[in-house]
């Protein structure tokens, strides 16, 4: 490994999920520090997460500085164009380029969600979730004895905190650890420019424990808040180990909190006449019937059944209107236990723009506060209650850039998509 | 909201509605045709246009659809049957019959350069137009007929994307064969890609996007247990 010779460089520390409010509460507290610290002397902004709020698309966006319709991420899973089949977007499908792809010098990647399987770059990557296989998620190939002998795990198991919350929060915790000593090996080892760690842990948290995080009383509450205290520690850490003219960037994907009711819209477009599945068909994409007219991707994307777009697409162009009325009108009027369901409504066209604006989702919803809005199709009604506690929110993300100096730098309303922008400014004030 | 459903019977295209391969010169539409073909639908063809190292499985091109504007009797024997036809001759199918067309599409880039290879094999010219003058001619093109097929009430589309087939050949022939009523043979299309594939001199250029087969289950439970899907 070489040595370390670089002195003016920048740091990027991702806390996934974590809300704004959560970071105001955690500084304040003392809970977090060193993270209190460097707002006090720095930026630190609400930042509006991608459209839907789901970690693929929002840190596509941060690594890119584009939108869904150019870097073509539009959530965890889609549909190959022309059919009904399911695949799991990766960073092989993203279209646009990671900033570290264009940056002149090296760059350390670890843990950004969507990265995998890992590419060739100048530095080192450690693919982010959803990733299965270390050797696919590391480059270069040579680091994953390395990692496997500190017992690097790329992401908790969220399968055990179906069996046992206990069992949950000791994997997060070993999975914290190993990630936390891959960072000070990279740190320490490698001569880098651009060092981006991201901790995914706290959304993990948050989706379980929401409740416990609120509650002071609840019996994982002190859990939680040691989770956010090992993860300041690191901050502080970094801080303390940076070069006067290193900048430092933090900030979250998008926010989170609290989770009343699961919301089936599939189940909703099914009671309303718009999805149909093929009679004696096991309810699945792959089985969609012939007279559907709108059908919706997790967590809230809807799609017209469109003519030419897709196998028995039963809409033609010219009714595309009308159907999207009829369902925003459906939308609209949408109840839950005597509450209204849908916030806000936007259309594909809209929001997006790009060269791959035809694979866009013709609307996507936002939910009421508490509502979490699933496209599970094989819900068998409309509302569920399930083991979660938290729920992604879009318009509290957070961000703090490190010294006051550079609060021209950060929007006054900064989204996920502005991130490379900034990073892009500060490396121009260095030199 | 029925009223703007169109007719949906899905007949069997075996009997009835004329099948159209259609596109842009060089955009995979041998490539498709020889996957009806070996779907088992009929398909029309003359073989005039004899197989080259460009198409070395053949053009599948038939004479007469080019003179379609002077002659369309030639139709009436091609219900239930597929032949290949440039995207430019759509405006000229009688309104008096149904059709379903798979309009193929493929990267601008590709098709110029898979153009530019063809003439320079047979020896032409290329044309005195600019690659930038020829993209955006047949961007404006596309646009026209999409938006021009977008109000045939006769004409039933599907678009796809030859750089898509050639990455899932498989999960294209499930939706190929879907469009035209579910009785092809799937493997059968999927095998034909697979094979034009790795023909001497073309190994694939592009991999595929997905997880492994294998890998999408795990995938999928990772998912499933943050509360998507």
């Amino acid at each position: 490994m070489p040595a370390k010779k670089n002195t003016s460089r920048t740091i990027l520390i991702g806390l996934d999920g974590v809300p704004y409010g959560a970071i105001k509460n955690l500084t304040e507290t003392g809970i977090m520090k060193n993270l209190g610290q460097i707002i006090e002397e720095g930026v630190f902004r609400q930042m509006a997460s991608s459209i839907p709020e789901i970690s693929s698309i929002a840190w596509s966006s941060i690594i890119t500085g584009k939108n869904p319709g150019e870097h073509g991420i539009y959530g965890f899973i889609d549909l190959h164009p022309g059919t009904y089949r399911m695949f799991f977007p990766n960073f092989s499908t993203l279209k646009a380029s990671p900033f570290w792809a264009t940056d002149n010098g090296t760059s350390v990647i670890i843990n950004v969600p969507s990265t995998y399987p890992a590419r060739e770059l100048n530095g080192v990557l450690i693919a982010g979730f959803v990733a299965l296989n270390l050797h696919k998620a590391v480059y270069p190939a040579e680091l994953v004895p390395k990692l496997m002998d500190m017992g690097y795990q790329v992401d908790v198991d969220s399968g055990k905190a179906h069996q046992s919350m206990d069992l949950f929060l000791k994997d997060l915790d070993r999975t914290l650890k190993s990630r936390i000593k891959a960072y000070r090996y990279l740190w320490d080892t490698q001569d880098w420019h651009t060092f981006m760690l991201v901790f995914t842990g706290t959304d993990r948290l948050f989706h379980f424990l929401w409740n416990a995080y609120e509650d002071p009383s609840h019996k994982y509450h002190e859990a939680v808040l040691n989770h956010f205290r090992q993860i300041d520690e690191v901050i502080g850490e970094i801080h303390s180990k940076m070069n006067d003219d290193d900048h430092l960037l933090l900030l979250s994907d998008h926010g989170f909190e609290a989770l009343n009711l699961e919301i089936n819209l599939n189940y909703c477009l099914k009671e309303n006449g718009f999805l149909t599945i093929q009679e004696g068909k096991e309810d699945n994409f792959t089985h969609i019937g012939p007279t559907t007219t709108a059908f919706a991707l997790d967590p809230s994307r809807i799609y017209v059944n469109l003519e030419g777009k897709y196998p028995e697409g039963s809409v033609k162009p010219q009714d595309k209107g009308r159907v999207i009325d009829d369902l925003i009108s459906l939308f609209q009027s949408l109840e839950a236990d005597g509450q209204k369901v849908v916030k806000a409504i936007h259309r594909g066209q809209e929001i997006y723009h790009g060269p791959y604006i035809d694979q866009a989702p013709d609307l996507v919803l936002l939910a009421n506060k508490g509502l979490n809005l699933r496209a599970n199709i094989k819900a068998k009604q409309l509302i569920d209650k399930g083991i979660f506690t938290g729920k992604h929110s879009q318009e509290d993300a957070f961000l703090v850039v490190k010294g006051r100096e550079n609060s021209d730098i950060a929007p006054e309303a900064p989204t996920v998509s502005d991130i490379v922008d900034i990073k892009d400014k500060l490396d121009l004030r260095r030199r | 909201m029925r009223a703007i459903i169109k007719d949906m019977a899905k007949t069997k295209d075996k009997d009835g509605t004329i099948i159209i391969v259609s596109g842009l010169p060089r955009s995979g539409t041998s490539l498709m045709m020889q996957m009806l073909e070996a779907g088992g639908l009929p398909v029309v063809t003359d073989n005039i246009r004899k197989a080259d190292d460009d198409n070395p499985r053949g053009y599948y091109e038939f004479e007469k659809v080019k003179k379609i504007q002077k002659d369309s009797s030639w139709l009436k024997d091609c219900h239930g049957k597929a032949f290949k036809m440039v995207s430019e001759l759509l405006y000229h199918l009688p309104d008096n019959d149904t059709y379903k067309v798979i309009f193929m599409k493929r990267e601008m880039k590709e098709i110029l350069a898979s153009q530019g290879v063809m003439l320079q094999r047979l020896g032409r010219e290329g044309s005195k137009v600019g690659d930038q003058k020829m993209a955006g001619k047949f961007a404006k093109h596309l646009q026209h007929i999409e938006s021009w097929l977008a109000t045939q009430s006769n004409i039933t589309v599907l678009y796809l994307t030859y750089n898509d087939i050639i990455q899932e050949p498989l999960i294209y022939a499930q939706s190929v064969n879907r469009f035209l009523g579910g009785w092809l043979h799937e493997d059968g299309m999927a095998q034909v890609v697979e094979s034009s594939l790795y023909r001497k001199g073309r190994e694939p250029t592009i991999q595929r996007k997905d997880y492994a087969d294998d890998d999408e289950e795990e995938v999928k439970k990772q998912l499933e247990d943050l509360g998507y899907l």
